[in-house]
């Protein structure tokens, strides 16, 4: 091993193994002295200047162990080892504090871990595509709003895709797919499903690769085969996970239709397009004239060429629109491009950033509180932190001393903060009703765990740095005199008290008033005269049979 | 007992304990300090118990071993040994430190210009 690694080693070896170390250079030093005592005696001394003299040359020896302490370890860990065995023994004494102390900034950091986790899977990590940097939506930027307005008829997207240089590709899907539109019967119980028609490329544009199976070819994608791709959900709750299931003919509205392909478990099409809704199974989207006769149908996507920017497409787009709106008789039809990754999440991007400062301004409140409590602690502490002073304790090393008690503090409750956002992601992901995009992907990973070490860390910080530069301003002399049991707080403590109250009283005013006024708004919403009375109503779905087949036959 | 005391470099008093330890075989830190005192004549004056601060960390580099036993006066003392890395690393630095001395040597033999 070389010298330098060793020698690393061995002085870490040496902060765990000072007991012996210590006790070994006592032994030394006995036998240093005695032999140094009987070469003194046998030079001519009598045995008390002997004994003097030697532990003149020695030198002192409480020195002489700090030095050989500091020498053999890391002075700045073995203090820290130090520190955290103290904070410890103390939190231990002050359990009822201790206890309430994590309660509350637990809570604190569990609360701001979750809301960091929604976050992290919404704007943090990347869409799980291949290269979701190059992928882009785009919309008919008309004159509506609504989802007719967004989409496109099928001439113009083809006559997109065929001109465009900037795109490696652009794929499509039938917008107006109806939720449940779809009747499996067969096999056991019939099920209403969702299936969204799609373009043959949109899975390779994705990078999604079927887990069975293939994907639609260009063929499928001319006339309207009967072929289907299903979910993986839909693969292992319908059939059962079944590894032979390709080729398997299932009847969907009455008519039969073959599978082939499985998706995988990482592709969720709702939770990305459609969020709070569920997609069942994909057939192929006939680009003929017939459906292009059914007017603004097809929201796209499309991938960017290598080092193409989305500026350089939108340009593109700008020149493309004009000819292709003339030619397909749409006056209103523009493009309007936008990475995908931001017409996910990015309308979401304010609310949770307000939702993080709600966040934030509980934490500070928290901090607040245990600044006050900490500081009320020293008040009772100041005994022992006088004897402390007394004994040698430097004004750094009582800061450092109080600020590692109350990150220590902050660690344990992090640890409690941690279950809870485990917790809370998991509700979160699993919350049905939700209607948010990647719901299914809010869950702890490395980047919360990160933002979690932090918080904590940070919040030791802030809710110990008061009472740490506070704590060495105790007089020492009044503290140590017998009688001064209480002195009492001075006039600077009662202002510090004073100021921390009044910011806690500000913060929470802060999140009253912004929470007064979210719910306010909330009310507004229920205020809203929807035209009926949606008390003890339900609403139901009734499929009635073939011989039904005229709008009025079916809604009598 | 000298006027004038030296101080001397924390990598001198680890070559000279290494070069003491090749020359005389295993000694204990008495023996090593009485050692250098000696053949310092008296001008070299430190405190003894610095020894020990050179020999923690000496055997933390790997370059000596030790071992307990018993001393001249019936006591348990440690012993001290030169291992072979450290036997490498005194040749280093004795070169080392000859060139040093010989060009501080140059440097203070240079005539003054005046």
């Amino acid at each position: 091993m070389p010298t330098g690694l060793r020698y690393f080693f061995s002085r870490v070896a040496a902060l765990f193994r000072s007991k012996d170390f210590d006790r070994d250079l006592n032994d030394e030093i006995k036998t240093h002295l005695d032999l140094l005592v009987q070469d003194n005696i046998r030079r001519g001394m009598d045995p008390a200047e002997a004994l003097r003299t030697a532990r003149l040359e020695l030198g002192g020896v409480t020195q002489l162990r700090e030095a050989h302490r500091d020498t053999r370890g890391f002075p700045l860990i073995d203090t820290f080892l130090q520190d955290l065995r103290y904070t410890f023994r103390t939190l231990r004494r002050d359990a009822g504090f201790t206890t309430f102390a994590i309660l509350i900034v637990g809570l604190g950091i569990g609360a701001s871990a979750t809301v960091f986790s929604l976050i992290d899977a919404m704007l943090i990590r990347p869409l799980p595509f291949r290269n979701p940097d190059s992928l882009v939506w785009i919309s008919n930027n008309g004159d509506q709003t609504d989802l007719s307005g967004l989409t496109v008829p099928v001439g113009p997207f083809t006559d997109l895709r065929n001109e465009t240089k900037a795109f490696s590709d652009i794929a499509a899907y039938f917008a107006f797919y109806s939720t449940g539109g779809d009747r499996l019967t067969g096999n056991g119980v019939s099920a209403r499903l969702t299936s969204v028609p799609i373009t043959h490329n949109f899975f390779n544009l994705l990078g999604v690769h079927p887990l069975l199976g293939r994907t639609f070819t260009v063929r499928e994608c001319q006339g309207a085969e009967p072929v289907v791709i299903i979910s993986a959900a839909l693969w292992h709750s319908r059939f059962s996970s079944d590894p032979a299931i390709i080729g398997r003919k299932i009847v969907l509205n009455g008519n039969s239709k073959t599978i082939i392909g499985v998706l995988p478990e990482s592709f969720d099409f709702a939770s990305i397009f459609a969020p709070g809704s569920s997609i069942d199974l994909f057939s192929p989207f006939p680009l003929t004239a017939g459906t292009n006769r059914m007017g603004n149908t097809l929201m796209m996507i499309g991938r960017l060429k290598p080092g193409i920017s989305l500026r350089q497409a939108q340009a593109e787009g700008n020149l493309l629109a004009g000819p292709i709106s003339r030619k397909w008789n749409r006056p209103g039809l523009g493009l309007a491009y936008t990475s995908l990754d931001n017409h996910v999440s990015g309308r979401l991007q304010s609310g949770l950033f307000i939702l993080f400062g709600a966040v934030c301004a509980v934490m500070l409140i928290v901090c607040v509180n245990l600044s006050n409590l900490q500081l009320a602690r020293a008040a009772t502490r100041q005994k022992e932190i006088a004897v402390r002073v007394a004994v040698g304790a430097g004004r750094g090393r009582l800061i450092r001393q109080m600020l590692t008690e109350s990150v220590i503090l902050s660690c344990v409750s992090a640890l409690l903060g941690l279950g809870l956002a485990v917790g809370g992601t998991h509700l979160l992901a699993n919350l049905e009703t939700l209607n948010l995009p990647l719901r299914a992907a809010v869950h702890v990973d490395g980047w919360v765990l990160g933002f979690t070490i932090l918080a904590a860390v940070l919040t030791g910080l802030l809710f110990g740095f008061v009472p740490a530069i506070e704590a060495p301003a105790v007089a020492v002399h009044d503290s140590l005199k017998e009688n001064a049991r209480s002195t009492g707080e001075t006039s600077r403590q009662r202002w510090i008290r004073g100021a921390l109250v009044v910011s806690e009283v500000g913060f929470a005013c802060v999140l009253l008033v912004g929470a007064g006024l979210l719910i306010r708004s909330f009310l507004r919403v229920l205020d809203t005269d929807l035209g009926f009375r949606p008390e003890n109503t339900v609403t139901l779905r009734v499929d009635p049979n073939r011989q039904y087949n005229t709008r009025l036959l079916r809604n009598n | 007992m000298a006027e004038t005391k030296s101080d001397i470099l924390q990598g001198t008093l680890d070559l000279m304990v290494l070069k003491t330890l090749d020359a005389m075989g295993p000694l204990h830190g008495y023996g090593i300090a009485r050692r250098i005192e000696q053949l310092s004549e008296d001008t070299l004056l430190i405190n003894q118990g610095t020894i020990y601060l050179c020999l923690v960390r000496l055997i933390q580099k790997g370059w000596i071993r030790s071992e307990w036993g018993t001393s001249e006066n019936n006591r348990r003392a440690r012993f001290y040994e030169i291992s072979k890395t450290g036997k490498k690393q005194l040749a280093a630095e004795a070169a080392n430190w000859e060139r040093i001395a010989g060009l501080i040597g140059k440097l203070l033999r240079m005539e003054s210009a005046s």
